[in-house]
């Protein structure tokens, strides 16, 4: 009985741990099956690709509008009636060169009857020599001095008169015609023969070719930065309807390093070994566009916030809060007249040479800078789990949906470009 | 006289239950440890593998022992069965190495063992004694030649280059021949006499006696093949083929958190094994009548 008993008792307790047995097989197979069901489930998955070193080109394109730097109002100097009009607009004159002729027939009216009275004045002369010489015969002294006073008086007069109608010819010859007071290009003629003003403005709008002419660009502040007060440019220029085409070159009239001739090239200052190259390349639809050369002589530094949208395209909505730039181009080309639309194109190699290049939807921001998620292979007794770990790094250039970065970052490691929902930092996601 | 007894019983029985303690508290660590969270094994064995400098100034701590969790939790569980493929993989190629050699050691060790053991033959014991020698000299020993000549067959990297070598393992016919030594010759005489053949014989009689013989085999086999290293780690390189015992080798401190849930997980087919072998064990001594 015992025996029995205990039989049964055995065929109890294997059959329980058959049972126990085939739960844990079968739980195993289940999990083996759905194993990567429940992962996916767990998981986020991420996007990644690698991290590779090389520099961000940063590109711009920009349009200017030709503008001269300085521009003279040539008003009508007398109000007098316009006799003729010598100048064309777009002329281009030399200093000294009558631009208009005014009809100076008053002046000269006023000047013949100044004359007039001059020959007058002159007339009584030899009648108050004669009195003199007569007093000097049979007069008293006080007829004498009296005769003497006259005469000188009468003289006095004359030298007065002449002196009136000289500087009345003189003006007469200044205003009586409007000439350049430098060498220019004449922009706005307004005089019309015949008519005295017929508007509130100047007669002639007067281009001053010395000074040259200038156009601003509003490039990306990774771009402007690298740019120099003096730093010559190339551009090209597609010139207004009709004007000569000529090559010129610009001067350099920047201060500081930009001095030397350098090409379509600004040499930088920084750490020597930075190298920047700015380019401009005309685009141009129609006609023939042709290459000029500008000088950077101003970098202003718009503020925060001010509209900074420029002729060239924001890659990164991320930096708005980075003030933009206006770059005053000067240009002292023969050719240029004003008003002539200039596109610009510059292109930039990133700055530094030790930088990787990761797309900029990867670098993410928080309170303590920026960073990018990369990939953490641990290796687990169970083969490699991934984790997102934080690397700092700190953005050197952005263009073109790409970012140069620098920091705790190497190539080949694969960072974290996109995720199925947000990520922190040490989160283990599937690849 | 019966003092006596009684003290030595007792100093026996301390000794021994000092003796369980010492083999069963590292699976009951093991077990509740499992249930801990990740961030209490941290803290109890954040030490685990650091060297201390006790001569520079640094104090030498223990690790902490700790036998109940805080905070019980099967995330450890999850953590090797559902965020570690690998596990499972490991897992089955544990068991798709181990089965066939236990299966086919058993097969192959029993009807070997018979023919030591029951059959006649010229130089039979010489035969194996030279068998037996193979089983004595260290895996390490014969490591080179089994790699050449596994090298040879083509079958390095390959299942089959554990399996077969598992198979034909000395040890079960040895250990079978000493059962079947033990079982009286009068039964296969009566056997014989009634006309039966080595067939018959041997599975209508020595089987069935030599059973508890054969559980203690496969329960041996299944322990010493499931635990097995040197040979996947030499004759595998492919880490998708690696069974779980390599699991303990790569584990390190990262992974320390999941450690005893893999480590339960892989002992449980260890213990089910046992736990149902065990039985077999009585069944056996019931049948075979060597009893006294």
């Amino acid at each position: 009985m015992d025996t029995e008993a205990a039989g049964a008792g055995q065929k109890l307790r294997q059959r329980r741990i058959r049972m126990a047995a085939g739960v844990f097989a079968g739980l195993l197979v289940a999990l083996t099956l759905l194993g990567n069901t429940l992962l996916a489930l767990t998981l986020p998955k991420v996007a990644v690709q690698p991290v590779q070193s090389g520099r961000v080109k940063t590109q711009y394109d920009g349009t200017g509008v030709v503008q001269p730097v300085e521009t003279l109002s040539l008003p009508n100097p007398a109000g007098w009636k316009v006799k003729q009009v010598l100048a064309k607009e777009g002329d281009r004159v030399h200093q000294g060169q009558a631009l208009v002729t005014y009809d100076d027939r008053d002046a000269r009216d006023q000047i013949e009857a100044q004359q007039a009275s001059l020959q007058k004045l002159k007339l009584q002369i030899p009648l108050l020599q004669q009195q003199y010489i007569q007093a000097a015969k049979d007069g008293g002294a006080a007829d004498v001095a009296g005769a003497k006073s006259a005469l000188e008086s009468a003289e006095i007069d004359i030298a007065a008169q002449q002196q009136l109608i000289a500087g009345l010819q003189a003006d007469m010859a200044e205003k009586g015609k409007l000439v350049a007071p430098v060498d220019g290009i004449v922009k706005e003629v307004h005089a019309l023969a015949g008519t005295a003003g017929v508007s509130a403005g100047p007669d002639v709008l007067l281009v001053s070719s010395g000074r040259g002419y200038r156009f601003e660009l509003r490039p990306p502040a990774s771009l402007a930065e690298t740019l120099r007060v003096g730093d010559k440019l190339e551009a090209q220029v597609q010139a207004q309807g009709g004007g000569q085409e000529d090559e010129g070159q610009g001067e350099v009239q920047g201060e500081g390093e930009g001095q030397d001739e350098v090409k379509g090239k600004a040499q930088g200052e920084e750490q020597g070994q930075e190298q920047e190259q700015g380019q401009m390349k005309g685009d141009m639809q129609d006609g023939d566009p042709h290459t000029i050369h500008g000088v950077v002589t101003e970098i202003l530094q718009d503020l925060p916030g001010s509209d900074g949208s420029g002729g060239g395209e924001e890659e990164d909505g991320a930096v708005s809060s980075v003030p933009g730039y206006r770059i005053v181009v000067k240009l002292t080309d023969a050719s240029i007249r004003g008003g002539e639309t200039v596109k610009v194109h510059l292109e930039k190699d990133a700055s530094d040479t030790d930088t990787m290049l990761v797309p900029s939807a990867a670098v993410r921001r928080d309170g303590a800078g920026a960073y990018v998620l990369v990939i953490e292979e641990r290796q687990g007794p169970l083969g490699n789990a991934y984790y997102a770990s934080r690397r700092s790094v700190s953005v050197k250039e952005t263009g073109d949906g790409m970012s140069a970065v620098s920091g705790s970052l190497f190539e080949g490691d694969r960072m974290i470009v996109e995720s199925e929902e947000p990520l922190s930092e040490g989160e283990r996601v599937r690849i | 006289m019966e003092k006596n007894k009684l003290i030595a019983r007792l100093c026996l029985s301390a000794l021994l239950v000092v003796l369980a303690a010492v083999a069963l508290v590292p699976i009951a660590l093991t077990f509740t440890n499992s249930l801990m969270t990740e961030r209490e094994i941290g803290a109890n064995y954040g030490l685990l593998g650091e060297m201390t400098d006790v001569a520079a100034g640094g104090r030498d701590l223990f690790i902490n022992l700790k036998l109940l969790p805080d905070w019980l939790t099967l995330s450890q569980y999850g953590q090797v069965l559902i965020f570690n493929p690998a596990f499972l993989r490991m897992f089955w190629n544990s068991a798709g190495m181990v089965l066939p050699i236990v299966a086919g050691q058993t097969a192959v060790a029993s009807l070997s063992a018979y023919a030591f053991a029951r059959l006649r033959f010229r130089g039979r014991d010489k035969l194996f004694l030279v068998y037996l020698m193979t089983m004595l000299m260290p895996f390490q020993v014969t490591l080179v030649p089994n790699y050449i000549m596994i090298a040879r067959l083509g079958l390095l990297n390959k299942e089959a280059s554990i399996i077969l070598p598992g198979i034909f393992g000395a040890f079960g016919v040895f250990m079978l021949r000493q059962f079947m030594l033990h079982i009286p010759g009068t039964y296969t005489e009566a056997a014989k006499i009634d006309g039966a053949g080595h067939g018959t014989i041997f599975a209508r009689i020595i089987l069935p006696l030599v059973m508890p013989g054969v559980a203690s085999l496969t329960v041996l086999l299944f322990v010493d093949y499931w635990n097995m290293v040197e040979q996947p780690l030499i004759f595998l390189q492919d880490a998708f083929k690696q069974p779980l015992s390599l699991y303990l080798a790569h584990i390190n401190r990262t992974a320390r958190g999941i450690g005893f849930a893999a480590s339960v997980l892989y002992m449980t087919p260890m213990i089910l094994l046992y736990l149902y072998a065990e039985s077999y064990f009585v069944q056996g001594i019931q049948l075979s009548g060597i009893k006294g």
